[in-house]
């Protein structure tokens, strides 16, 4: 422990000089900046830098990549919580909640909780990586395609608390969600599925156009559809006169919230630390274990702090916890951590097993740097939402075509040819979804989970040669499915329970 | 008439605009006098993506024009051949290929074949090998051979994707090795290290450089390279062809453009490439990611015959495999 | 007698009954009989059909007892406007080019929502389409597209 604390110290005081300071600052900036456009985010932002941080030194350039993953997924939020714009594919979760609580009036409540929580869950998944790396990064490794099945088995099973008036309705739109997943090439057998003959859909649905055209484009077409056009999207100010800010939650609400929020760092950086799901799925798997776990399930996704709080701490903990097997074993735990990997081989460094101990002043610099970047976030998000908070006074027509040229080239950004075209499509579907009474949450859950079900599913029984009892057989797995089966029995029952009390 | 002034302010802008973006408007007969786009059919931070950033800084050098690289990720690669092929044959769009635009040829997910390429330069050849970790339950290849053949179809080797390079690659080994195995594919190659390590997966087939940190410490190691002969960096690890084993298509990456470009066009980017193979900066690139391990430099007409053969070798197999189109 | 809710979740079945036909028409692979291509997407379009099958009989019962329609009014001409010109934004872009369609497209959505002033009417679209220009071009280096044949020369004066 001690050992650990000197190490602590040394990489503070590493951190500290200009130079490295200066980086972290860099990154964190372009994180925000990155995080809060439409269609970029931290794996592209993490592309597009490598080649900046081939001038400095090993360190600079981890930190600076390292600060520029936290800044960008906490910026996701922003025009999430304001517009209903999933800036990055992390903040899609958050989308649900802080939208329909900016739209009760709460928008500054909404990026003070989205705020806290995300440094909160930020600094959660640092601490697990400066403590625990190598030892949850070798439990990580019991995790494989039967286990990946059984995890993403849990998330869809939320869909029973995320229905809303309909279960009948939700489960519909979970299984569109899931449908969709299977478009394109399957991963298995190589074979075209339901791509018709177009090239378009060869590659499947690409993810970032198609949740902006489910939510922020929807909400300009739901906007259309009014027979009276909106003034401007926050009238607080017309009809106050006071000027939104940032409200940050008092001590007392967070202590409310504190096993949640506790629940959804430990899932979040969990997540984070598997290999091959990252700070997106830990969101949906935080926000599905606290609807399951609510005393109120129904709420969620009406515009409760809860909802937020849950995927914001769960996406901010992965980024630590997608660290931990980079770091420990050489394998990166998301997308982004996969092109920081080609920034190591590029400085002459070896990410893996040997890194921590060949390297444990720099990789304490880096864990510390990241403390650092997490809290440095904080000065300059506020910064960052004054100039998104001013565009809710615009009038409505303006800011609805700002809205559509933004996620348009959103759509695009990540090079996607046909990115427009998809996101107009998934804007269709999503107004007529909303407008017949389907919740839109458990098509996004399916949509990201149908992948991870299906193929890990089929890849686990190649493996166990096609004998379902060896992969449901498996300890993790067996307590995952059991979890899951759980998770929808018990409210059902408890739902059936008070029928009949009531009946009676 | 009250959209007037308006209208003029609107135009006024657009000047001003264009005088701000000036140049890339002057036409002349020399090749090339405006910005060139590299399509790279793979998303920001992938091995190809890396690749064309690291060759494209000396390109520029060399030619006098700005290089863009453009990413257009999908289905392997395939949606970028589309977009290659509708656009003019007049050099200013370069694709950047890879090994696995052969099987998108054999299984039709793009209309078009290599024959459809002018190829530039083959740039390097990533060397595979068939890995295996800590919880297999073989040390070298000839366990592993004595093992498969105890145990037929129960010997899982894993690699990225289906339909891929990568099952191409380990089933013409393995077949040429009379070995009944499975071939698991993986959408992340991550994912698939991970699987090894953790013991869920028998061997994968892997590239040097997304391996190293695993192999220097020892936590995974190679038990045969993919190539005629034994590489200087594994200088224990016995080669396919010193087996009496067939040797599967190489996996490279390279640059190509439409056919029909005019040939002094393709000449000139030839050079430029060829010559930007040598800089510094890609020396080093090559070095640190392992892809210097074999000689795999090829130009236009060598990588064109290559391109031939392999494509024949890839319609055997995958036909043999079960796909079909 | 249908309503947009019933002939939505009829048009869901019909969808799912097509979809699950398609799927016979996947390639099999041999050595993947077991579990082919087709045998996920079989599972979840059986379980659509029947539970959207379901949704629209209950909806219908549901109309015939006199259940409310309660539909909002909409503004249809609006929202068809807006989605034919997003749509013909997104298939025109290739050839017009990003610089070209978008600041006319923008002008559709301004019209459509109807905009106050003729200064705002001319210079927002252009201003958001240079903007955005500048920051993908100029700053990140993503290509936009330049459109074919003379919107082609007319993209290439600027990017």
């Amino acid at each position: 422990m001690l050992v650990v604390a000197e190490l602590l110290l040394q990489g503070l005081t590493e951190v500290l000089t200009p130079p490295n300071l200066m980086a972290i600052t860099l990154g964190v900036v372009a994180g925000i900046v990155l995080g809060a456009f439409p269609g970029l985010d931290s794996t592209v932002g993490a592309a597009l830098f490598i080649p900046v941080t081939y001038g400095m030194s090993a360190t600079q350039a981890l930190l600076l990549l390292a600060a520029l993953y936290g800044g960008a997924v906490y910026a996701g939020q922003i025009p999430a919580i304001l517009f209903r714009i999933p800036g990055a594919s992390e903040a899609v979760v958050t989308t649900l909640d802080g939208y329909a609580m900016a739209r009760k009036g709460q928008a500054g409540k909404a990026l003070g909780v989205g705020l806290v929580t995300s440094l909160l869950g930020g600094l959660f998944g640092v601490t697990t990586l400066i403590l625990l790396a190598p030892l949850l990064a070798n439990v990580a490794l019991r995790f494989g395609p039967a286990e990946y099945f059984a995890l993403g088995v849990l998330g869809l099973t939320a869909i029973a608390g995320l229905s809303g008036r309909s279960i009948t309705k939700a489960v519909i739109s979970a299984l569109i969600g899931l449908l969709l997943a299977t478009v394109g090439i399957d991963p298995i057998t190589g074979v075209a599925r339901f791509t018709f003959g177009q090239s378009m859909l060869l590659s499947g649905v690409s993810f970032i156009p198609a949740v902006i055209g489910l939510f922020a484009v929807a909400e300009v077409f739901k906007q259309a559809s009014r027979p009276q056009v909106v003034r401007a999207l926050d009238e607080t100010e017309l009809r106050t006169g006071r000027r939104l800010r940032v409200e940050l939650p008092s001590l007392g609400e967070l202590r409310r919230m504190a096993g949640l929020i506790a629940r959804s760092a430990v899932i979040g950086a969990w997540v984070g630390i598997l290999p091959g799901v990252g700070a997106t799925t830990a969101a949906i798997v935080g926000y599905s274990q606290a609807v399951r776990l609510s005393r109120e399930p129904d709420k969620f996704g009406t515009g409760v702090p809860e909802g937020l709080a849950a995927s914001e701490t769960a996406n901010n903990a992965a980024v630590g916890g997608a660290m931990v097997p980079l770091l420990a074993l050489g394998i990166p735990g998301s997308a982004t951590t996969a092109v920081m990997l080609g920034a190591f081989l590029m400085h002459g460094l070896k990410a893996g097993p040997l890194f921590l101990v060949q390297q444990e002043r720099l990789a304490f610099t880096l864990f510390v740097g990241m403390g650092v970047a997490t809290l440095l976030i904080f000065p300059f998000a506020l910064l960052a939402v004054r100039p998104f908070v001013a565009l809710l006074r615009i009038p409505y027509p303006m800011l609805a075509a700002g809205i559509l040229a933004f996620s348009a080239v959103g759509a695009r950004a990540m090079g996607d040819l046909y990115g427009i075209l998809m996101m107009f499509c998934f804007a269709v579907l999503g107004y007529l979804l909303e407008r017949y009474g389907f919740p839109v949450a458990p098509l996004v859950l399916g949509l990201v989970l149908g992948r991870i079900v299906e193929t890990s599913l089929r890849r686990a029984l190649i493996i166990a040669a096609y004998d379902p009892w060896m992969v449901v057989s498996r300890p993790i797995t067996a307590v995952l499915l059991v979890l899951s089966v759980l998770s929808v029995a018990v409210p059902a029952w408890t739902r059936y329970r008070t029928r009949r009390a009531a009946e009676k | 008439m009250r959209v007037g002034k308006p209208l003029v302010l609107a135009l006024c802008a657009i000047m001003a605009a264009g005088m701000l973006f000036a140049g890339g408007c002057s036409r002349g007969e020399k090749f090339p006098s405006k910005p060139i786009e590299v399509i790279v059919g793979w998303g920001a931070g992938g091995g190809t993506d890396i690749f064309t950033r690291n060759v494209v800084p000396a390109a520029e050098e060399i030619l006098g024009v700005s290089i863009a690289v453009v990413n257009m990720p999908g289905a392997a690669s395939a949606t970028a051949m589309d977009y290659v092929m509708k656009q003019p044959a007049d050099g200013y769009t370069v694709f950047a290929i890879t090994s696995d635009i052969l099987p998108n040829a054999v299984l039709g997910r793009t209309p078009y074949t290599p024959q459809d390429l002018r190829p530039l330069i083959r740039a390097h050849v990533d060397i595979g090998l068939i890995q295996v970790g800590k919880k297999s339950p073989f040390n070298t290849w000839e366990e592993l051979v004595a093992y498969a053949k105890q145990n037929p179809g129960k010997v899982t080797i894993g690699g990225t994707g289906a339909g891929s390079y990568d099952e191409v690659a380990v089933a013409v080994v393995t077949r040429s090795a009379g070995l009944d195995v499975e071939y698991v594919p993986f959408d992340s190659a991550s994912e698939m290290h991970a699987a090894l390590m953790g013991g869920h997966i028998m061997a994968m087939y892997e590239e040097t450089g997304p391996a190293i940190g695993m192999i220097e410490s020892g936590d995974v190691w190679p038990v045969l390279v993919f190539a005629e002969e034994r590489l200087e960096r594994f200088p224990d690890v016995p080669c396919v062809k010193e087996l009496g084993l067939d040797l599967p298509p190489l996996q490279w990456r390279g640059l190509a453009v439409k056919k029909g470009t005019p040939e002094e066009v393709c000449k000139i980017l030839e050079d430029a490439f060829a010559k930007a193979c040598e800089s510094q900066q890609y020396k080093e690139f090559a070095s640190k990611r392992f892809l210097d391990l074999y000689p795999g430099f090829l130009r236009g007409a060598d990588f064109a015959k290559s391109l031939e053969d392999e494509l024949k070798q890839y319609e055997e197999i995958l036909k043999q495999l079960g796909y079909k189109k | 007698m249908l309503d947009g809710e019933s002939f939505f979740s009829l048009a869901l079945f019909l969808i799912s009954v097509g979809l699950f036909w398609r799927t016979f028409s996947f390639e099999t692979m041999a050595g993947y009989e077991v579990l082919g291509p087709g045998w996920w997407p079989r599972l979840l379009l059986a379980a659509m059909a029947v539970l959207s099958a379901g949704l629209f009989v209950g909806r219908l019962r549901w109309l015939r007892r006199g259940g409310e329609r309660q539909e909002e009014t909409v503004a249809t001409g609006r929202l068809l406007g807006l989605t034919a010109a997003c749509f013909g934004y997104a298939v025109l872009m290739p050839y017009l080019g990003f610089l070209v369609s978008t600041p006319l497209f923008l002008l559709a959505v301004l019209l459509l929502f109807g905009t106050p002033r003729g200064r705002v009417l001319a210079l927002l679209p252009l201003g958001i389409t240079v903007l955005l220009l500048v920051i993908f071009v100029k700053v990140l280096y993503i290509s936009l597209p330049r459109g074919v044949g003379p919107f082609l020369y007319f993209s290439r004066l600027f990017y």
